[in-house]
């Protein structure tokens, strides 16, 4: 360490390494300034002292960091309380709502079933009369498993529209 | 470091050196680190300003503010700590007792009872919530006139006593606390009332059983209590599967006041989606009701009851027993009409079970179809007179067969017919078909049918000759269609029951009961051979009137005397079990009236078997033996 340092006249000789270290980022300012002020010669601060600072540095991130994680579990610990809290009350509606639907659609069916017996209502049971039996054509399903299913030509002529419709 | 630096510009109002204050103007401050060891004069200037700050805080003399501060927060800090030891140490526990008092509530999760369900998933029996109204006077912050007036529009239509709002009022100044209001007030009434935001009005959540198709199935479901105890049928009886049950929680109050729970327990949010699905088809029911009821008041009969059951798996279709009951409203109706009579009333069943007697006798060996027995229309058995109840108008038939007895109902062929079996074979054979005992149906208060004792039995020729033609002995309606639900299904007893188990609401099977295989009383030939003869009687004998066009049945009639104290009275009752379809039997339907003013088994009962018959072929879409005859009509 030197303790004086000549005046810069010119920007070269700031890279001079007789000089003191630079200040390299302050090029508008060395233009401005002639006198480069002088210090006398310092000791470096004792080594508990940089020690604290350290501790001091790192503590501090260290808080920081710990406030910050309590902040973020704090504010999750609230949320999913109440998100819960919301959650669990929109599931005892809907199941109030479920059991209401259920109630009244019962009562409903119980009271047109009810008018529905009166002879005035216009409507009678079902009799084996009114009711259509179709003979189970039972080699129906055989014929259509014969189709070979690989065979396109085939199945082409039941599929297409001149052919007899099988539902009417 | 800086604030050093401005302890610095505050502690020493020295003006600042050029040299200082050329530095300043030189650094800029905002981008320094603020140790840098590649900045020497950085360094250096903050050793000066701390050993300077400490040389001149010695060397002040008003330090002892300082310390006034100091020991001023050292003082707080003491006292919070104290405050803290007394809170968390020495007060701890009971202010967390009073904490969670205040904030916890532990309580069994109240859990609905299971809702029962016929076999097409209606909906018989479900749970929904009332309410019960308090005041309290003490609380209320509103005058009490203009409460009463607000609160007696909403509460009309329900269980409260007091019509008008003077009325109401009088009853706030009977207490001043805990005044009950009215009960059972149903959801939509109790918002309403929670949105008066009245102060010292309180609604005490209940559950009430709710039957939404009102009386149209209570013989088989039942009813619940106000203790919420099933007291009659698969209420009372399954009772332990239509309850759910839940471990204790705890619940915490959310910051909205509202309760929650704080934990999990396994099914509680989504508890089991269970219901218990009964064989009833309540289309069936409600078809069969109505003909029951139609027919009691044609007749003016006391009682009347309706059993359809799948003879192949004993499944009951339908339960009709009239009179019966509301559920919703079971304290409106006297005890006996819950008790179901079907299953606990045994009667003389008379002439339908001769069908039974028949099928015990070529079960022996001792007759067959075409064996030909006198029929000479009345008798004298130890004393006894027996005869036909055509014996007036028809007198002796002669010799005819087995099945023109069955046909036309002969008592004394029957007797005859009995009298080939050997006495104590034939009380075996009775016992076998379970008569002395109960079916062991899954419904509750059944009663077991009445057979003499063997003594008394084998000891009287009479006995047997009664028990012939089905008098002398009594059975409940339900062993009777088990009984021809075995002649139905090829000789298999089985067992009458509605419990189809518990299904989700998918409806996949959850637990079915366990099924014991049926006891074999009869063999399939004999069985064909007895509902060959049945189908006789509705084609050409007594049962004409439950005959269906396009259709072959089988079926038998019954009129019985009722017995009383030492004889028999003048009242009968009248039934009809009829078996459906001949090709392959299935359903058994049974008829039954009580004391029918006029009438017989084919004039009371055969016409509503035949209307419940046609309801059962549309619902169950039962294919006609003979199509043709359906055209012709």
């Amino acid at each position: 360490m030197k303790n004086v340092v000549s005046p810069l006249k010119r920007p070269e000789k700031v890279d001079s390494p007789s000089k003191v270290t630079p200040i390299t980022h302050a090029t508008k300012i060395r233009s401005k300034v002639n006198i480069i002020p002088v210090f006398p010669a310092t000791p470096s601060p004792p080594s508990w002292l940089q020690s604290l600072f350290n501790i001091q540095s790192f503590s501090t991130i260290f808080t920081l960091t710990l406030l910050a994680i309590s902040l973020g579990v704090y504010s999750q610990t609230i949320y999913i309380q109440k998100r819960w809290s919301d959650q669990y009350q929109s599931l005892e509606k809907l199941r109030r709502l479920e059991q209401q639907l259920n109630a009244t659609n019962e009562v409903l069916k119980h009271e047109i079933a009810g008018t529905g017996v009166h002879p005035s209502s216009g409507l009678m049971p079902q009799n084996p009369h009114d009711m259509i039996f179709l003979e189970s054509t039972p080699n129906s399903t055989e014929k259509i498993l014969k189709i070979p299913p690989k065979n396109p030509e085939k199945s082409v002529p039941i599929l297409s529209p001149k052919s007899t419709p099988l539902g009417y | 470091m800086s604030n050093n630096y401005r302890f610095d510009r505050h502690r020493s109002p020295r003006p600042q050196s050029p040299r200082n204050r050329r530095l300043g103007e030189n650094r800029i401050p905002k981008k320094k680190p603020m140790i840098s060891h590649s900045h020497p004069p950085s360094e250096l200037k903050k050793n000066q300003n701390l050993s300077r700050f400490l040389a001149q805080f010695r060397a002040r003399p008003d330090r002892g503010r300082l310390y006034l501060v100091w020991l001023i927060l050292f003082l707080s800090g003491i006292g919070l700590a104290i405050n803290l030891f007394r809170l968390q140490i020495l007060q701890g526990k009971l202010l967390t007792q009073q904490a969670e008092e205040q904030q916890l509530s532990r309580s069994r999760p109240f859990v609905p009872r299971r809702s029962i369900v016929d076999r097409t998933g209606n909906i018989l029996a479900l749970d929904r919530p009332v309410y019960t109204l308090y005041a309290h006077p003490k609380y209320f912050t509103k005058n009490e006139n203009f409460i009463a007036n607000n609160l007696i529009p909403l509460l009309v239509n329900t269980s409260i006593k007091e019509k008008t709002p003077a009325e109401l009022v009088a009853l706030f100044q009977t207490k001043k606390t805990g005044i009950k209001v009215a009960e059972l007030l149903p959801e939509e009434v109790a918002d309403k009332i929670k949105n008066l935001l009245i102060d010292g009005l309180d609604l005490f959540p209940m559950q009430q059983r709710l039957y939404p198709q009102e009386d149209l199935a209570s013989e088989v479901v039942g009813y619940v209590d106000s203790e919420r105890k099933g007291q009659a049928g698969v209420e009372y009886s399954q009772q332990n599967l239509l309850e759910r049950t839940m471990p204790e929680l705890r619940y915490r109050r959310a910051m909205n006041g509202a309760w929650i729970p704080d934990q999990l327990a396994t099914g509680f949010v989504q508890f089991d989606d269970l219901q218990m699905q009964l064989t009833i088809d309540t289309r069936l029911q409600r078809l069969a009701r109505e003909s029951v009821r139609q027919q009691m008041e044609k007749f003016k009969a006391k009682r009347g009851a309706l059993i359809v059951m799948d003879a192949e798996n004993g499944e009951l279709l339908a339960l009709v027993s009239e009179p019966n009951y509301d559920p919703n409203q079971y304290y409106k109706f006297p005890q006996e009409r819950f008790k179901n009579w079907p299953l606990t009333d045994p009667y003389e069943p008379g002439s339908t079970f001769k069908a039974i007697n028949i099928a015990i006798a070529l079960e022996a060996g001792v007759i067959k179809p075409d064996s030909l027995f006198n029929d000479q229309g009345r008798i004298i058995i130890e004393g006894w007179p027996i005869g036909n109840a055509d014996y007036s108008s028809v007198g002796a038939r002669g010799m005819i067969s087995v099945s023109d007895i069955l046909k036309y109902s002969s008592n004394v062929g029957m007797v005859r017919i009995v009298q080939q079996l050997k006495p104590q074979d034939y009380y075996q054979a009775l016992q076998k078909l379970g008569l002395g005992q109960t079916t062991g149906s899954d419904l509750p208060f059944e009663v077991p049918s009445q057979l003499k004792k063997r003594e008394q039995f084998l000891g009287s020729r009479v006995e047997i000759a009664t028990t012939a033609f089905g008098q002398g002995f009594s059975i409940t309606p339900i062993q009777l269609v088990q009984l021809n639900a075995a002649l139905a299904n090829g000789g298999n007893l089985v067992i009458p029951h509605v419990l189809r188990g518990l299904f989700n609401s998918k409806g996949e099977p959850y637990w079915t009961p366990h099924k014991s295989p049926p006891k074999k009383v009869f063999s399939s030939e004999t069985t064909r051979k007895v509902l060959t003869m049945m189908e006789d009687v509705v084609q050409d004998g007594t049962g004409k009137n439950a005959q269906i066009p396009g259709y072959r049945i089988a079926g038998k009639t019954g009129t019985a005397q009722k017995a009383k104290r030492g004889g028999y009275s003048k009242s009968i009752i009248t039934s009809f079990v009829g078996i459906i379809p001949m090709e392959r039997p299935r359903y058994v339907v049974l008829a039954i009236f009580d004391e029918p003013q006029g009438g017989s088994g084919a004039l009371v009962a055969a016409p509503v078997v035949k209307s419940v018959m046609e309801s059962l072929i549309s619902l169950e879409k039962i294919a006609p033996s003979q199509p043709q005859s359906l055209l012709n009509n």
